[in-house]
């Protein structure tokens, strides 16, 4: 969505017009869900966050600065969203989606065959590890970012990204 | 051959992704009844503190004058029997009288004006905790995230040296590009960022130590930077 098209929705929005709000939900919610799902690694929890965040979008349109990079200014109220239900709810959250225990063997047999999927390539990965994924390649997250909300190390966040890295690829991913 | 790791992720994960539309619909309906039901309950904490007003005149108008009676009962018919009835009885007696009429009143009032007194506490206690629910829920407000503090942001910096209220740091200038466009931030060669911090800006959590800085738009409005000390 170009940027003078994104500040005609923001003008329609905020005349109270829910087809404003409409095409950039149905522009950026994809985009919107990645950088969300990236920090929490949870599909119900960052449908909710999602779902706030064009709620708040809606209320808070006065917010916006015109001019702004649009795609930037979304990212940052998304990642500061998802990182505020991550503070909020850090004890409450449930363990990575659906990590099931698959072991590397098994993985490094199906390799051999070349018939892996994506998630199933990410499966191979500790939860550490696919954090920091999910963080750096969803979340467009850089490393400092990273270890800052982790609180952990940056040699620790890239040492963990490499790894990760090298198991993907032996799965096919690169 | 090797397949795109970001781009198979993320089809995958959009996918998934159900409509959310409806939900968001709803949200910003129920935000609105929220505004209106707010403006009500407003209106009826005003009317509660009316009516909690009235009936305290209500009250006062009731209570006083039985309270005067009862006063008339402890102070004049005592004096009374003092003056009118020695005559008739045996001093003993009448001291008795004396004492044991005004006791009785005494018990009765006592007891009155504590039912009274705590029915009157209840009263102010109910009045304190509407006060106080009040505050609590303008303290929640207050605390509610503001929208446009999500415009706060996050950098990791090595904070190269620190003279008074002086301090410089490294940023890279990729990461800080907004910053720079918008506030004017200029870098060194080095990507040196020198700038002044009062001892307010600095805090100690857990992590390091951070800086928060904020800065001021020429429209007024402002953003607050928080530079987080890198473990170097």
């Amino acid at each position: 969505m170009e940027q003078q098209e994104f500040e005609k929705c923001m003008e329609q929005i905020r005349l109270g017009n829910k087809d404003g709000l409409r095409e950039i939900y149905e522009n950026y919610v994809g985009y919107v869900y990645t950088i969300i799902y990236g920090i929490l690694g949870n599909k119900e929890n960052a449908e909710d966050v999602t779902s706030e965040f064009f709620i708040r979008l809606w209320n808070s349109v006065s917010t916006y600065r015109k001019g702004n990079a649009h795609r930037a200014w979304l990212s940052t109220i998304a990642k500061n969203m998802a990182l505020d239900y991550l503070r909020k709810h850090r004890r409450e959250l449930p363990l990575e989606d659906e990590l099931t225990n698959v072991s590397v063997e098994q993985n490094i047999e199906q390799e051999v065959v070349g018939e892996m999927t994506v998630m199933q390539a990410l499966e191979t990965l500790q939860e550490e590890e696919r954090k920091v994924v999910d963080m750096k390649i969803l979340a467009e997250m850089t490393f400092r970012e990273i270890s800052d909300i982790l609180g952990v190390p940056l040699g620790t966040v890239t040492w963990r990204y490499q790894n990760a890295i090298r198991k993907l690829r032996r799965c096919g991913y690169e | 051959m090797s397949k795109p790791l970001e781009e198979s992720y993320k089809a995958e994960l959009l996918q998934d992704i159900p409509d959310l539309w409806n939900r968001i619909e709803a949200g910003i309906e129920a935000t609105a009844t929220t505004q209106i039901s707010d403006e009500i309950t407003n209106n009826k904490e005003v009317s509660k503190k009316t009516s909690t007003t009235k009936n305290w005149r209500i009250f006062i108008a009731v209570a006083s004058p039985a309270l005067a009676a009862c006063l008339l009962l402890v102070v004049i018919v005592p004096v009374a029997f003092s003056q009118f009835g020695a005559k008739d009885s045996a001093p003993m007696a009448v001291n008795g009288m004396e004492m044991a009429a005004p006791m009785e009143e005494d018990i009765a009032y006592e007891s009155e004006t504590t039912v009274r007194g705590e029915a009157s506490d209840a009263m102010m206690v109910q009045g304190d905790m509407a006060e106080e629910e009040v505050q609590e829920d303008a303290q929640e407000d207050a605390a509610m995230p503001d929208f446009s503090n999500s415009l706060a942001r996050t950098f990791v910096a090595e904070v190269v040296s620190v003279d008074g209220n002086m301090v410089r740091l490294r940023l890279e200038p990729a990461e800080c590009q907004d910053l720079m466009n918008e506030f004017g931030i200029v870098l060194t060669e080095e990507n040196l960022y020198e700038c002044e911090i009062s001892p307010d800006n600095e805090i100690n959590p857990r992590q390091g130590m951070h800086y928060t800085i904020r800065f001021n738009r020429t429209d007024g409005e402002f953003m607050e930077v928080i530079f987080v000390k890198e473990n170097v």
